[in-house]
């Protein structure tokens, strides 16, 4: 092979060998780079709504409900999956709340991360429970109004063996409860992130053992009225994303 | 004694200073390329450092993309070398398209967290280079581990959670009929297999849905480093792979069945969980390696039929792989 012509030790000016274009290339990495990283949201939203603490945002008694103390729900969360969770979300919070009138019970589950980072996205209901081998029925959207704010929720039905359990859920992203298709998931993250703030993301859970779907709607809807109803503005920020329009 | 002790770091730092002394010299010659390669290294090693420590690239889904990555990288050198200068055709024009397209991908997917398109901008950005310094001769010459790259780019959630969905269910599905099959006490509800006493839970990482991709990578890499002529392997293979490592992953949740049903639940989540996981691995390319003997069998007789019926054509058989 040919060796290049030039093989004595050259000048190190190295200007006069790289084309203007080469240096051009590296101006364009460099700028790149400083303005991917002059885009990058740093803030939180956890901050900008006063990192709010999911153990008192949600009072462990209101109106006519009051937590049993028995969060599991008689539920046996495997290690690999309590693992998985702690992984995903900065708080956790499992109650099991008694409606004082009937006395019947009703399971709340609270996931929520401070920072939705792909790694770390908050886990949808309907594939956290087909993952757990539940069998996932009648997924739907569904909007209820508390005062004049409408609230999109997502309601399902799962079955394991004979437990059968109605769940009714939300997720907010930063001021806004998503109640589109996942992607609206990302793009209210992209967004928030343009306006400068790391994305949160809260699932907000709620499910009773029944396999009357109506029945139980109608409890869990009493029970999130009566909750949204009952704390002040700044938990129905971290709840819902917004101050309830009453 | 002291000549004996210090020889062998004295040579190794001799070794070390001739190897700086040719780096150097090579930077000096070719100081346009290496211009180009810290542009990419400024834009992409916090895209690398990202990847491992957030753990993209460490957990179960896409835990071979930094092998993919050596790998892919060392092939570049290596066929890189392979091109003599003379042949190089720089077309500067179109490689600023790449860079500049790569940036436009880099800059808000870098800002917004969006993994796969920062990585997938890597491989425009470093066909850009290519592009600027040999033109479409050494690109020509480098695509199969620009295009291996492909392997390594995280796989976004709205893929990777339909793909996985669909081997977790059907890997429980198949697993549990062979068990049926063999008279075992099986039940199956969605994704939990019940046999005997026990419950078995198919999870995310037992899917495999990281064995598919590392399969599929190791027979792609496999089909370009043997240089195969024959199309139909290099096109079979790649599309077998799917139903071969399904095939393996059912073979782990039996392998797994089997252990908790004899020997308890201990046994089937503790180091027998490993032991299956590499029997997974091992079934996988075995079975990947007898369907390419096999379709080598298969090609080489296509290919003496062809030669015998027109022995005008004289197509020299090849012997070896």
């Amino acid at each position: 092979m040919n060796q290049p012509v030039i093989q004595q030790a050259r000048p190190l000016n190295v200007f006069q060998h790289v084309p203007m274009l080469n240096w051009l290339v590296l101006l364009l990495a460099v700028l790149s780079l400083a303005t991917a990283t002059w885009l990058t949201p740093h803030d939180t939203w956890f901050n900008h709504i006063g990192k709010p603490d999911f153990e008192v945002v949600v009072p462990k008694e209101f109106g006519d409900w009051v937590d049993t103390g028995d969060g599991s729900g008689g539920m046996v969360v495997s290690p690999e999956q309590a693992a998985a969770v702690s992984s995903v979300y900065s708080q956790v919070v499992t109650r099991a709340y008694q409606y004082k009138p009937t006395g019947e019970v009703l399971m709340l589950s609270v996931g929520y991360g401070d920072e939705q980072l792909r790694s770390k996205q908050l886990h949808r209901p309907e594939a956290c429970y087909s993952s757990q081998g539940f069998l996932i029925d009648q997924l739907a959207s569904e909007r209820i109004k508390v005062g004049n704010t409408e609230i999109g929720l997502f309601r399902m039905t799962g079955t394991m063996g004979n437990r059968t359990e109605q769940v009714t859920y939300w997720i907010r992203v930063g001021d806004e409860v998503i109640s589109g298709p996942p992607t609206d998931l990302n793009i209210k993250r992209m967004t928030l992130g343009l306006h400068g703030f790391i994305a949160d993301g809260l699932l907000f859970r709620v499910s009773t053992l029944d396999t009357d779907p109506s029945k139980a709607k109608k409890l869990q809807d009493k029970f999130i009225s009566d909750l949204l109803m009952s704390v002040n503005k700044s938990q129905q920020i971290a709840l819902i994303g917004q101050p309830l329009n009453l | 004694m002291t000549t004996s002790t210090s020889k062998p770091s004295t040579s190794l730092f001799e070794e070390a200073k001739q190897i700086f002394k040719q780096l150097s010299q090579h930077a000096q010659q070719n100081t346009a390329l290496w211009v180009l390669l810290a542009s990419i290294a400024i834009m992409y090693v916090p895209t690398f450092w990202n990847l491992i420590t957030t753990g993209m690239w460490t957990d179960a889904e896409n835990g071979h993309g930094p092998i993919i990555f050596a790998v892919s990288t060392w092939l570049l050198w290596k066929r890189w070398h392979e091109v003599s200068i003379s042949a190089y055709s720089p077309a500067p024009a179109i490689g600023w398209l790449c860079l500049i397209v790569a940036s436009v991908l880099y800059v808000p997917s870098r800002a917004l967290d969006i993994n796969y398109i920062e990585t997938a901008s890597y491989m425009i950005a470093l066909t850009g280079v290519v592009l600027m310094i040999g033109g479409f001769p050494l690109v020509k010459a480098l695509r199969f581990p620009l295009i291996f790259m492909l392997f390594m780019v995280p796989l976004p959630n709205f893929i990777s959670s339909v793909i996985s969905h669909f081997l977790k269910m059907n890997v429980s599905i198949v697993a549990a009929d062979v068990l049926a099959w063999l008279d075992y006490p099986i039940a199956r509800s969605g994704i939990v297999l019940q046999i005997g006493q026990y419950q078995l839970l198919v999870a995310d990482a037992c899917a495999g849905m990281h064995t598919l991709f590392m399969l599929e990578a190791l027979g792609v890499l496999y089909l370009n480093l043997v240089k195969h002529t024959s199309m139909l392997r290099n096109i079979m293979l790649p599309i077998l792979i799917i139903p071969i490592s399904f095939f393996a992953n059912v073979v782990r949740v039996l392998v797994l069945a089997l252990i908790t049903y004899y020997w308890g639940n201990d046994a089937g989540q503790g180091f027998l969980h490993g032991f299956a996981g590499m029997i997974l691995f091992l079934v996988g390319l075995f079975t990947m390696m007898g369907t390419d003997s096999l379709l080598r069998m298969f090609s080489n007789y296509l290919s003496k039929k062809k030669a015998s019926s027109s022995p005008s054509a004289a197509i020299p058989l090849r012997t070896k792989v």
